[in-house]
């Protein structure tokens, strides 16, 4: 394997002028990722504006090191405020926060953080070999093979996440038609813009998810609920771990790394699935030892598990184009807003931008370890702001965003109103990632299933004429159906 | 039946309803689009009506599964708790304070709307003592105002009257 365009990525990330920008990067994304009630995704969104002025290449590398520093905090509140800022952290939270109320914290947030560092660091590598290798397979697709590997993405996380498959559905359909909204590319007709000029150009997917995380979120705790502010655990001493808990958490690290990378290559809904089931390993492994009383592996695990399937994420989003969660969708749009389009294309187009790009996660990785723990102490201050302080902050920087995208009474109206509906979401139990997903790529999955009609003239069977869309789609019915008949098939045989 | 089905189910069925209706809007505004002449197979209208009527149907379905007792559960508020009943009346501030932004930001300027919604928003959130709300509203947007404008060089607007009198001086 030629290693030298990987180099060069690293050697542009290491520049003065870029080394900064990963420096503020990490800083940002860490002091917004400790927030809670921020997950990676809405914290990437909110920090979306601050790359808006500056060339691609320095964008880019803020972000990939927003990116990891916003996965890095959402721990630093599950540990010490036992808040998940995202369903990724819920597990990190069980052992984390127990550890912590045992005088334990610097343990637990050492582990996490070189945890993350060690899982960033394997998926990372995984993500140089794996993307060009993928990428050059995507080069061979079809347009037939794109929107069945987009129908792939929309069905699993539809039925993987929320209350049930239909709801999933229905998040989705809505996605779908809000992206329909605006002028069609192929013909020019105009679609549900209902004559309104300001919606010509289609509601921006920063827009919708800024609006239906941070707004939909605080409608919701208006109308719902109320905050309580929570009580901080005591951090003393340094964020380190000793001989015995390096010992404990290595294989956990390892394991983690080994689970949560694969699931972030497929479309398995994001980061919940795989910090599970590294929970339970670990458990299991450990018979029984010190869990439910602040077990060090089952923070270290699933820290692992997390930060691997967030890198690994990336893998189908560079190299096809394909977002797998939530937080990689909101990359998507990071991307299009320079007018770059990951996918296949992107390897040869610009090779030097992603190589850049996957250095910078590298370098992202190794600042957060560097500067973050000795600065941990620092962090804890945040969680001291009162949330609904906190929470008309997390607005007021949603407001600077979407005005600084969509400047029309129109468009931040329609912000509002996705608001709404992110809280009426969360009242009745939809999912929010499927509609996000519906937003981003439902119209990338429209040109590609318009051009497949268009090269086979019509052919109807066009959609599963290749072996590879045959495979996606039975994968795809596969990871619907077995899920619901193995309990069916459990208790039969029980 | 109405008589038998709580508050909750209730709002989950107009939910429902709304849903059903977005997809009977997705499919008669398709029906209305003119296309213009063109060799495409797949017109701009085919994905639109099959969207239009998935929503349709999946609604529907969503609607008799409300009837037959499957209830949506609410999500758990992270930082805090979810109550038994709705506060009608904090999520009417909460989205004043939205809505007036959207509506007067371009008018007002960034600062005045900005603190009318960060004052409303914690407000409704829990914040007690207005006075010191209000302090904090006017310094964090000022601040915000400023690092995005001075340091970020996005353009935010201060107000019309400010704009006003700039043009006055430049004629």
């Amino acid at each position: 394997m030629d290693f030298t365009p990987f180099l060069e990525g690293l050697a542009n990330s290491l520049t003065l002028t870029n080394l900064l920008f990963g420096l503020l990067g990490t800083i940002l994304g860490t002091l917004v990722g400790v927030l809670p009630g921020i997950g990676p995704a809405l914290a990437i969104s909110l920090l979306l504006p601050v790359t808006f002025t500056l060339e691609p290449t320095s964008a880019l590398i803020m972000f990939a090191a927003i990116y990891y520093g916003t996965m890095y905090g959402g721990s630093t509140t599950s540990i010490l405020l036992n808040a998940p800022g995202e369903s990724g952290s819920v597990m990190t939270a069980i052992e984390g926060n127990k550890m912590a109320r045992a005088g334990r914290a610097g343990a637990a947030l050492a582990t996490a953080a070189i945890g993350s560092f060690v899982a960033g660091a394997i998926a990372t590598a995984l993500l140089a070999l794996g993307a060009p290798a993928i990428a050059e397979l995507g080069l061979r697709l079809q347009p037939n093979d794109f929107f069945a590997l987009m129908v792939l993405a929309f069905g699993t996380v539809s039925a993987v996440m929320g209350q049930s498959i239909k709801r999933g559905f229905i998040s989705l359909a809505l996605g779908l038609a809000i992206g329909l909204i605006g002028m069609d590319v192929g013909s020019g007709v105009q679609r549900l813009n209902f004559g309104n000029q300001d919606l010509l150009e289609g509601i921006s997917s920063v827009v919708v998810i800024v609006s239906v995380f941070a707004l939909g979120e605080a409608l919701y705790v208006a109308s719902q609920g109320h905050l309580v502010s929570g009580k901080i655990n005591k951090f003393k001493g340094s964020a380190w771990l000793s001989r015995d808990d390096w010992k404990r958490s290595w294989k956990p690290w390892l394991r983690g790394t080994a689970i949560g990378f694969p699931s972030g290559v497929l479309p398995s809904g994001g980061s919940e699935l795989p910090t599970l089931l590294s929970y339970s390993l670990e458990k299991r492994l450990a018979k029984g030892k010190d869990f439910g009383k602040g077990a060090i592996e089952g923070v270290a695990g699933p820290e692992a598990a997390n930060n691997a399937n967030a890198a690994g994420a990336l893998v189908p989003l560079l190299a096809l184009g394909l977002p797998t969660s939530a937080t990689a969708a909101v990359i998507l749009s990071a991307f299009q807003q320079f007018n770059i389009q990951p996918g296949p294309l992107l390897f040869v187009n610009e090779a030097a931008l992603v190589w850049t790009l996957i250095g910078a996660l590298f370098i992202g990785n190794l600042l957060l370890l560097i500067i973050n723990l000795p600065l941990v102490k620092l962090w804890v201050q945040l969680l001291k702001i009162p949330q609904p302080y906190l929470y008309a902050g997390i607005l007021l920087f949603a407001a600077v965003g979407s005005y600084a995208i969509d400047q029309t009474i129109t468009g931040l109206l329609v912000g509002v109103s996705i608001g709404v509906l992110g809280m009426l979401f969360r009242r009745y139990g939809y999912p929010i990632t499927p509609l996000i997903l519906g937003v981003i790529l439902g119209p990338e999955a429209e040109v590609q299933l318009r051009r497949a009609y268009q090269i086979s003239q019509g052919e109807p069977l066009t959609l599963v004429s290749t072996p590879f869309s045959v495979v996606v789609y039975t994968a795809l019915i596969l990871a619907i159906v077995v899920p619901k008949l193995w309990p069916l098939i459990a208790k039969k045989r029980s | 039946m109405s008589s038998k089905l709580s508050k909750s189910a209730k709002g989950e069925l107009v939910f429902t309803s709304f849903l059903f209706l977005a997809g009977v809007i997705v499919i008669f505004n398709t029906a209305q689009l003119e296309l213009p002449v063109s060799t495409e197979i797949v017109t701009a209208q085919v994905v639109p009506y099959a969207i239009g009527i998935i929503l349709v149907v999946l609604s529907l379905l969503q609607f008799i599964g409300v009837l037959r007792g499957d209830l949506g559960q609410p999500e758990g508020i992270e930082g805090g708790e979810v109550d038994s009943k709705p506060h009608l009346g904090k999520f009417f501030l909460a989205l004043g304070g939205l809505v007036q932004f959207a509506v007067l930001v371009n008018f007002i300027g960034f600062i005045a709307s900005g603190t009318i919604m960060f004052f409303l928003v914690a407000l409704a959130l829990g914040a007690k003592k207005w006075w010191k709300i209000l302090i904090v509203s006017l310094v964090v947007v000022s601040a915000v105002y400023v690092g995005f404008t001075q340091g970020l060089q996005i353009d935010l607007p201060l107000g019309i009257n400010f704009s006003t009198e700039t043009e006055v001086e430049e004629w």
